[in-house]
């Protein structure tokens, strides 16, 4: 595992065995600039199809999987996807 | 008849026509929904709300010629029934008001007729025709009246299904298969009906316009795959398109390094426009601030909420950021004072810590610095341990502390730290910062990011009871989300209506009863319904130059925007550049 790929928020969920393991984690996965044909198999057999814009591509990802893609050099960065919230219902 | 379940108005018509027949009447038509008055074949009817038992019993053994009620859900049905029948009605157990429908005036709404959209409308003759409204949001009702014929495709992320191109996930629909997708929230709904509903009293900004919805899951990254579909669609009907985004976080940089954010300034373009809620956390204290000098310590102070075990444990989230030439340590105090050991950055290893204290269990993640920004960011979990208390047990309260410590500072040793469940933890004491509030994807630096002001204060709901929300009149909203960003960039960019507003409801949706206008229309106050006011006047200009780019379109807002008291082209943190006049652009 190449930790200076994951992000904080990536980190603390592999770091708790009960989301790393089992739960696969939704995963935004930035590319590097020159990306191989070999990346685009790796990734289409992780569900990633079609364009790989190179901000970044989302995928659901066990915590083996994250290993294995940051050790790939055309992967720059691994981020967990985070929940939004959606801004109304405020209390008036 | 049991007049305690009859509205006053309609009682008084019901009387007048016991006593005076028919003719009677006449005085009472322009208060309630009366029909059949001058007609001598059917009985005099009228048009009414009725509040039923959650199961409506009874009231399908009800129905015949003299009272007809329309299908639906939940506690409030329409239908009509004639006078004669009234008394029956009332004295259904099932039944617990009955009030007449009535007649409403052809006006706008009051967030339109104060940003002076009807003469701009009227002036140009625009109304968003030709122009794509993308609603990434909840979903949307695609059987009400606003939307008809108007909806292209919706994106269902949620439901089981091939995907699109953009994600392999979920299901897109069209034509009758709309109705598949049901809008629970209701959310988006009444923000798509803000930006495109088509209704005489309650329409929306662009009615002309046309509508790509995504429901999303709000997953972020399901977001951005949401953002990239709705241009990828209006691209291939070879429309402009303008995506409004009501929705936020607080786990991000807050300097539009997010990945986020990246999509948005990525996606963006000639007449392609993203729209942004600045966010509803204007009056939580979820930002803290502090400068930690070499080799000395400051102590950020944050109160946890109560819990009762059997509900979800609440975890606070605290979501740390540095620059990245300085080197802090971390440590977490609990309500007794006891302390975990200071843990500074791990670079080169898992940067995951976990500490048990007597009040809870503690993770502290410390990585190296993020590539995006060069700064540091560090996460810090509470999750608060019950204790015993009289009847059940409950998270012990008190003051949580986060100790920083300066281990190599070249800078000012600005710390910046957001709560990120304002509903979980907020900060306390002198550190407490109301700025920097407005997270990803409201700091995406070429998205149009919208304040909140407020039009309306008092409403009168459907059973005719009048309320008052506590906000001030023609004012910014306190609510609102206060920027810049971190990094000091302009954020939010504009303020438009977003309290009290008035807009489509979804039927599927558990609507509070306080918050129901009629039949087909629910009020909400947010950021969420300021951002939608804007995305539809962005499709009015895209109408009439489907090029507009971002800088073009903020070029345009912000000169037709002030704040109040301050001069032409003054920007401040609450407001951005000020409420829009659409009579200026």
């Amino acid at each position: 595992m190449e930790w200076g790929k994951l992000d904080a928020a990536l980190a603390a969920a592999l770091g708790d065995r009960r989301k790393g393991g089992a739960i696969p984690l939704t995963v935004l996965i930035e590319l590097a600039d020159d990306v191989p044909e070999l990346a685009r198999d790796t990734l289409g057999a992780l569900g990633v199809r079609g364009e790989l814009p190179q901000e970044g591509c989302s995928a659901r990802l066990s915590a083996d999987q994250v290993a294995m893609l940051s050790d790939q050099p055309w992967v720059r960065r691994l981020r967990l996807a985070t929940t939004l919230r959606l801004h109304s219902d405020h209390p008036p | 008849m049991n007049y305690d379940k009859v509205d006053p108005a309609l009682a008084a018509a019901f009387d007048s026509f016991k006593r005076e027949g028919r003719a009677a009447l006449a005085s009472h038509v322009g208060v309630v929904g009366v029909v059949s008055v001058e007609r001598t074949a059917r009985p005099p009817r009228v048009v009414v709300f009725v509040d039923c038992d959650d199961d409506g019993d009874g009231l399908a053994g009800l129905e015949d010629r003299e009272v007809t009620l329309n299908a639906g859900e939940g506690r409030i049905r329409t239908g009509i029934v004639s006078l004669d029948s009234l008394e029956r009605l009332s004295e259904q157990e099932s039944v617990r008001r009955i009030v007449p429908a009535r007649p409403l005036r052809l006006h706008m709404d009051e967030a339109s007729a104060k940003t002076n959209l009807p003469a701009f409308r009227n002036g140009t003759g625009l109304s968003g025709q030709g122009v794509v409204v993308g609603i990434v949001d909840s979903g949307i009702e695609s059987t009400h009246e606003a939307f008809v014929g108007r909806i292209l495709r919706v994106w269902d992320q949620t439901l089981p299904g091939p995907g699109v191109a953009e994600g392999a996930y979920g299901a897109e629909l069209t034509g009758d298969l709309l109705q598949v997708s049901q809008d629970k929230v209701g959310h988006g709904t009444h923000v798509a009906g803000i930006a495109a509903g088509a209704d005489e009293t309650y329409g929306g900004v662009a009615p002309g316009a046309e509508l790509v919805v995504v429901k999303t899951d709000l997953l972020d990254a399901h977001v951005a795959d949401g953002v990239r579909y709705v241009f990828r669609v209006a691209s291939e009907l070879g429309r402009p398109a303008v995506v409004n985004l009501s929705l936020g976080g607080q786990s991000d940089a807050h300097d539009g390094t997010d990945p986020m954010s990246g999509v948005i300034d990525a996606e963006v373009g000639p007449g392609r426009i993203v729209c942004c809620s600045a966010g509803n956390e204007g009056v939580d204290n979820i930002h803290a601030q502090v400068e930690v000098g070499q080799d000395r310590s400051r102590r950020l102070s944050c109160s946890m909420s109560t819990w009762s075990t059997g509900a979800p444990a609440p975890v606070a989230i605290l979501n740390g950021w540095y620059g990245g030439g300085d080197e802090m340590a971390v440590a977490v105090v609990s309500p007794s004072g006891a302390q975990t050991p200071f843990q500074p950055t791990f670079a080169d290893e898992s940067p995951v810590r976990t500490y048990s204290l007597p009040e809870g269990s503690i993770r502290v993640t410390t990585p190296g610095p993020d590539p995006a920004n060069g700064d540091h960011n560090f996460l810090v979990e509470i999750l608060p341990a019950p204790t015993q208390s009289v009847g059940a047990a409950e998270s012990k309260p008190g003051s949580w502390g986060l100790r920083l410590r300066g281990d190599h500072v070249t800078t000012a040793g600005r710390v910046d730290v957001w709560s990120v469940d304002p509903t979980v933890a907020q900060f306390t004491g002198r550190a407490v910062k109301d700025s920097l509030k407005v997270g990803s994807p409201g700091v995406a630096s070429k998205a149009v990011t919208v304040a909140s002001y407020t039009t309306r204060v008092q409403w009168v709901d459907v059973m005719g009871h009048p309320h008052e929300a506590g906000l001030e009149l023609d004012d910014i909203s306190d609510f609102s989300s206060e920027g810049p960003r971190r990094d000091g960039a302009e954020k939010p960019d504009v303020t438009a209506p977003g309290a009290m507003i008035v807009s489509s409801m979804s039927v599927h949706s558990g609507v509070p009863l306080d918050w129901l206008i009629d039949d087909r229309n629910t009020i909400k106050a947010g950021t969420s319904m300021a951002s939608p006011f804007v995305a539809g006047l962005v499709a009015l200009l895209l109408e009439r130059d489907p090029s507009l780019d971002p800088d073009g379109v903020k070029s345009m807002l912000r000169a037709a925007c002030a704040v109040p008291g301050q001069a032409a082209g003054s920007f401040d943190p609450k407001w951005g550049y000020g409420l829009v006049d659409a009579g200026k652009l």
